[in-house]
């Protein structure tokens, strides 16, 4: 059992908080450091034609765009957190599940770019309706995205689809696309998510053997109430 | 006097470059890579008399490659930089030896300094 598993669940709420809010807020200290050395190039260029080297339009053209580039990347950045900081306003909500699942995908890509891994959502057409506290649904799915990362080794891949459940709830499958080569070592690392899902009334159904890919099914009630009392 | 010699090491590229730029429009020796494997290569085939370390990376973070280093040249300073302010990162890397610990965005004029500050002692990887 990873040490987290073991966790009462406020505190697991808070690792899940803290995980979270520090990635976000390194990709937005890495869009600031970027824009810092980029405009702080413009302005060497400009020191150096006041010194008589010509100024280069091509150099400049070049700066500005990757300037404009990261701004954009850091407004989606701040956006998730921000999406984030909302998750917490009802505790009870209908929600589309497709777009709590695609924010917590798209928070969960740099986790999986550090693992040199690749997460890939495959969305339904149409709405998924649910009823749930929206921080909670997006922890439950970041345990089974973090936990299926953790055991995709490096250069594979994690594939998420949506799917309604028989009980008129929503199933969520993670799939390895390779085979697993330590599933004791998968089991410590699944633990957190089973935890949170058994806190929250969800099933989480593990396949984790050896030589098989993982395959981790969440099962998520129509109506969840928040922290976990499922109706 | 030659010129110091930096490596820079960091996953993003577009910080990378403009930085490496910027260090040789100011009379540096600078070159940049982005991953730990890259970094560990280039200093063994190369003299390098500092280098700036990401310390979250995919693969090898900087934390390991600083672990790398301190075993076959322990004379090469290193300064590691970061946009996580991680205690627990600021320590270890104080254990293995880091000269400064640096939280992004840096000052260019800061980092010119501490460079030199670091380099007032010891010069080259290579060197026993």
């Amino acid at each position: 059992m990873s040490p987290d598993a073991a966790k009462p669940s406020s505190d697991r709420d808070r690792t899940y908080f803290g995980a979270i809010t520090a990635s976000l807020s390194h990709e937005i200290n890495n869009v600031l450091a970027i824009i810092n050395e980029l405009t702080g190039l413009l302005s060497d260029y400009l020191v150096a034609a006041a010194g008589g080297r010509p100024l280069e339009p091509d150099k400049l053209e070049h700066a500005i765009g990757r300037i404009q580039a990261q701004l954009e990347r850091g407004k989606q950045h701040v956006q998730q957190l921000n999406h984030f900081a909302h998750t917490v306003d009802n505790s009870r909500q209908q929600l589309d599940a497709r777009e709590a699942l695609d924010q917590t995908v798209q928070i969960c890509q740099r986790f999986a770019t550090l693992r040199k891994c690749r997460l890939e959502a495959d969305p339904p057409q149409g709405p998924v309706p649910l009823t749930c506290c929206p921080f909670d649904l997006e922890h439950v799915l970041f345990r089974c995205i973090d936990a299926g990362l953790g055991c995709t080794g490096t250069g594979g891949t994690l594939a998420i689809r949506t799917e309604p459940s028989g009980s008129g709830g929503v199933r969520f499958v993670f799939e390895g696309r390779q085979p697993l080569e330590d599933a004791s070592a998968a089991a410590a690392r699944i633990a957190p998510a089973e935890q949170v899902a058994d806190s929250l009334g969800c099933n989480l159904e593990v396949q984790a053997a050896d030589g098989l890919p993982l395959r981790l099914v969440l099962e998520v009630p129509a109506e969840m109430e928040c922290g976990g009392s499922a109706s | 006097m030659e010129p110091l010699r930096v490596l820079i090491v960091d996953d993003e590229e577009e910080f990378v470059n403009p930085l490496v730029e910027r260090l040789n429009l100011r009379g540096f020796e600078a070159r940049g890579v982005t991953t730990g494997e890259e970094a560990l290569r280039l200093i063994d085939g190369n003299q390098f008399d500092v280098v700036l370390l990401d310390v979250k990376m995919p693969g090898l973070g900087g934390l390991d490659v600083i672990r790398s280093i301190r075993e076959k040249y322990p004379r090469l300073q290193v300064i590691l930089l970061t946009g996580h302010t991680s205690v627990q990162d600021e320590r270890t890397g104080q254990e293995l030896g880091c000269f400064e610990y640096l939280i992004k965005p840096v000052n260019i004029d800061q980092l010119v300094e501490i460079f030199h500050r670091a380099c007032g002692q010891n010069r080259g990887n290579q060197t026993s």
